[in-house]
């Protein structure tokens, strides 16, 4: 029909439909979502040892790996994935397919082959951790009274963070540094926000803000102390050499039970030469309980200023310049599931800052978020529920306010085509959908329907007009517009501010809303107009 | 010249518009207008009474609060720091005894506990709130305690906060609302050009957020930082309605001045209506307490915006219309 060809011929329609097709393609939408996708790999886990890996960050969403199938059984999804994992036990082989490779996988005694995956993207949008769960910290480096932190010390905080999370084996990571005011009123960096995606083990939260510090000291003199490269040339993460202590792991103690750990490191040159030096001179004595040889002095490891335990040196080592060393320490708990877990904790909290080395600052937790993911997939879908109904409402009101049936349409398409650009806009900038920015979409759609009312009133207003009206109806939209540009410029600067506010928790939503009307007020706008001018006349 | 005395001598009463029209007659178009209409007309300004008693009555309330209780909002965990661990198994045991466990368990500590429900009243979770527990130390608790099997990937969540971060974070967001009605003050006056009418679009949308906070304190509703950007977006949905009364009472010619505000009227009341309506499924269709809250605070500030922006903005507007036309 010729209305169809003047519509489609217009160039407003034209740039809408290409921005629509543009944004389309950035989020990808896939319709086969069976499988789950793999989102990190423990370091040192049976997993990894089998060649499967921590998906690069900078993959998108629809093109990381999926598991496909365990031994005989097919995962259609992550239900279907926790129902298998709860039914292997230890010393079972497992055979993991990939859409990628297959991977044999050894369970070890803890059934933990260090596998973390989440339900398969069915497009590019990354989710945010309000729906997609996981866990958001806060950090605020403590700065003594006389001293300043600038933009270095954050970036070295920053990227001591990031180095301890990854050797824990994690990169889906975020940390940020934040200031406390915006840039242009003079804010400094004050805060670093640390985002991990799909974690539930409360151990990240001390691992990441522990300054770390760590002295092993003989008789009050510094023997070696943590970091990379200084004095430890090798940490041991593996169940050959370290773990909880064999012969002796748990007991009780006063309050409940305490469990012991190990891991070996292996000292430089150096650092064993300083050893050999501090031992030289030590008396040598005997242990009551056991009869065997030891020095007068013991070996105290201290972390972050306290000591987490000291240790009886072996006679025999007396001036040697020893480099391997076995560093031990102890979890508690009132339950010995309790103290289990937390001395494993402890080990691995000790093993990533031993690596790292310690933060210029000690760091204070502002603020934690632990969100749970059994909201997130079924928000989103709830999330579209809504947005389809609220679609079919607005039609609905504008159908009975106005009779004409040729908005309902053009309305419809409005409204669908912001939302498709806007998360074309997301997938496109790899930036998070989370709830402050469905806030910000809410906000750039409802603006866009008032707009479209707006404009709708004019255009049926001058429907049937004679020829000799045109030329006041050019002027009607004008000022339609007029009302249209003044509500955007007023939204835009009224979230300016937010951009800066409270750690820019609020963001996300700030850019969302700006964002949505802007494309709202450029592109869909403009096309709506066209539509309905030509499907009224 | 003979257009200005035109003026002058057609001017009778405040109420021109309704028994003249500019194409000069006299005809009784007063029964154009239905009585709610007429009425709507001819009594703008004692309607006035409305909007302004309720910014008063707002202002005193908000006030009362702040002197009785040194905040002048509901903050929830979220805004004045704190612990808050939402728990999506049964515990089993009632409320008021893990209460009494937990304090009794941590000395000294005040704990709330709650129950949440689906829209369907069958149970949802469980809904602790301290300032003296840290969360770690009371998930283990509850763990040992319950025999719950609790980590996070399903059946809990957790957010803690500092109170001075919060704090903080409150009075920023707080600065950062302020700020920005500020600066849309200032966009308003660039595009009308004229103080009276700018400064009635700010004192409309200032009134709408004033008012809807004092009644949802009244409620008793808790603020969360999802809710305070409720509030703003409340400041751009209620300033659309505003800018479109003004631009067409102050804009457009060939019409008497009650014509455009009818007209306007019944543009802007189409407009409140459809975000009235997506608000009102969006708040029954989805279990997000979050985005429950923000659908409350626009849905109560659209209702408070009809009145202010129809009766408070359009009154002022009228006045200084015809405060106009009687100066020239």
């Amino acid at each position: 029909m010729s209305k169809i060809k003047n519509i489609l011929g217009s160039y407003r329609v034209m740039i809408l439909i290409a921005a629509i097709i543009i944004s389309l393609f950035a989020i990808n939408p896939t319709f086969d979502s069976e499988g789950v996708s793999i989102r990190y790999v423990k370091d040192n886990s049976t997993a990894k040892l089998a060649g499967m890996s921590t998906p690069d960050s900078s993959l998108k969403q629809t093109q990381r790996e999926v598991i496909t199938r365990i031994d005989t059984t097919q995962i259609t999804d992550l239900e279907s994935y926790i129902k298998y994992m709860n039914t292997i036990s230890p010393g079972q082989t497992l055979q993991i397919r990939t859409d990628k490779d297959v991977y044999s996988v050894e369970v070890p005694n803890s059934t933990d082959i260090g596998l973390k995956v989440y339900s398969r993207p069915t497009t590019n949008i990354k989710k945010g951790l309000d729906i997609s769960g996981g866990t958001r910290v806060l950090l605020k480096p403590i700065i003594p009274e006389n001293e300043t932190a600038d933009r270095e010390d954050f970036e070295t905080i920053k990227e001591n963070i990031e180095k301890r999370l990854n050797i824990y084996g994690l990169s889906d990571i975020s940390v940020e540094i934040r200031n406390d005011k915006p840039a242009i009123l003079g804010g400094q960096p004050t805060y670093i926000v640390v985002e991990i995606a799909g974690v539930d083990d409360e151990e990240i939260k001390s691992l990441i803000s522990n300054q770390g510090e760590f002295i092993a000291k003989i008789g009050n003199e510094t023997v070696f102390t943590g970091g990379k490269g200084k004095d430890i040339s090798y940490i041991c993460r593996s169940p050959q050499c370290s773990g909880m202590d064999p012969y002796n792991p748990c007991g009780a103690v006063e309050g409940g039970q305490a469990c012991k750990f190990y891991f070996s490191i292996t000292l430089t040159e150096d650092a064993a030469e300083n050893f050999a030096e501090l031992t030289a001179d030590l008396d040598e004595i005997v242990e009551p309980n056991s009869g065997s040889k030891i020095l007068s002095e013991q070996i105290e490891f201290y972390l972050d200023g306290a000591l987490t335990n000291s240790l009886s040196i072996n006679a025999n080592l007396k001036g040697r310049a020893s480099t391997n060393i076995q560093i031990t320490g102890s979890g508690f708990g009132v339950t010995r599931d309790e103290a289990a877990d937390d001395a494993v904790k402890n080990m691995k909290e000790m093993q990533s800052v031993l690596s790292t080395g310690s933060l210029p600052y000690k760091l204070e937790v502002v603020n934690t978020d632990l969100i749970s993911p059994s909201l997130g997939s079924n928000f989103l879908k709830n999330v579209l529920m809504i947005g389809i109904i609220a679609i079919i409402g607005v039609a609905v009101v504008l159908f009975i306010r106005y009779r004409v049936p040729a908005i309902i349409v053009p309305i419809m398409i409005a409204i669908t085509s912001e939302i498709v650009m806007l998360l074309g806009l997301a997938s496109m900038i790899n930036w998070t959908l989370d709830l402050a920015a469905i806030a910000g979409i809410i906000v750039a759609v409802g603006t866009g329907v008032d707009d479209n009312i707006i404009i709708a009133d004019e255009i049926i207003r001058n429907k049937g007009k004679k020829a000799t009206q045109k030329l006041s109806f050019a002027k009607k939209l004008q000022s339609a517009f007029f009302v249209v540009f003044s509500a955007f410029a007023t939204t835009v600067v009224a979230m300016l501010p937010l951009l800066f506010a409270g750690a820019g928790l609020l963001r996300g939503f700030a850019i969302t809303t700006i964002a949505g009307i802007t494309l709202g007020v450029f592109i869909a706008r403009p096309a709506f107009a066209k539509m309905l001018e030509v499907l009224v006349k | 010249m003979a257009k200005k005395l035109n003026k002058k001598y057609h001017k009778k009463s405040p109420n021109t518009g309704l028994l003249k029209h500019k194409d000069g007659s006299n005809s009784s178009k007063d029964n154009k207008y239905n009585p709610v209409l007429s009425a709507y007309n001819k009594y703008y300004k004692q309607l006035l009474i409305i909007p302004i008693l309720l910014i008063v009555i707002a202002l005193v309330s908000i006030g009362f609060k702040y002197t009785t209780t040194g905040e002048f909002i509901n903050k929830d965990v979220s805004l004045k720091g704190g612990l808050s661990i939402e728990i999506f198994e049964s515990i089993g045991v009632d409320n008021t005894q893990i209460k009494n466990d937990i304090e009794a368990n941590f000395e000294g500590s005040s704990v709330e506990v709650s129950t949440l429900k689906n829209l369907d009243g069958s149970y949802k979770s469980t809904q602790i709130i301290s300032s003296d527990v840290s969360g770690d130390d009371l998930i283990k608790f509850l763990i040992r305690t319950y025999e719950l099997d609790l980590d996070s990937s399903n059946n809990y969540q957790m957010t803690e906060s500092e109170p001075e971060f919060s704090n903080n974070f409150f009075k920023q967001l707080i600065q950062a609302i302020i700020f920005a009605f500020l600066l849309m003050g200032a966009v308003v006056f660039i595009i009308f050009r004229v103080p009276v009418p700018s400064f009635a679009v700010i004192i409309a949308s200032a009134s709408d957020m004033i008012v809807t906070l004092a009644i949802l304190n009244m409620v008793g509703f808790k603020m969360s930082s999802a809710a305070i950007a409720g509030f703003i977006m409340l400041i751009g949905y209620s300033v659309d309605t505003n800018l479109l009364l003004s631009s067409r009472v102050l804009k457009e010619k060939g019409r008497t001045v009650f014509d455009k505000i009818i007209g306007a009227l019944k543009t802007g009341l189409t407009m409140t209506l459809t975000t009235l309506v997506v608000v009102t499924l969006s708040y029954f269709l989805t279990p997000s307490i979050l985005l429950k809250q923000i659908m409350t605070v626009i849905f109560t500030g659209l209702v408070i915006d009809v009145i202010n922006t129809w009766i408070l903005n359009a009154g002022i507007l009228r006045m200084y219309v015809e405060r106009k036309k009687w100066v020239k």
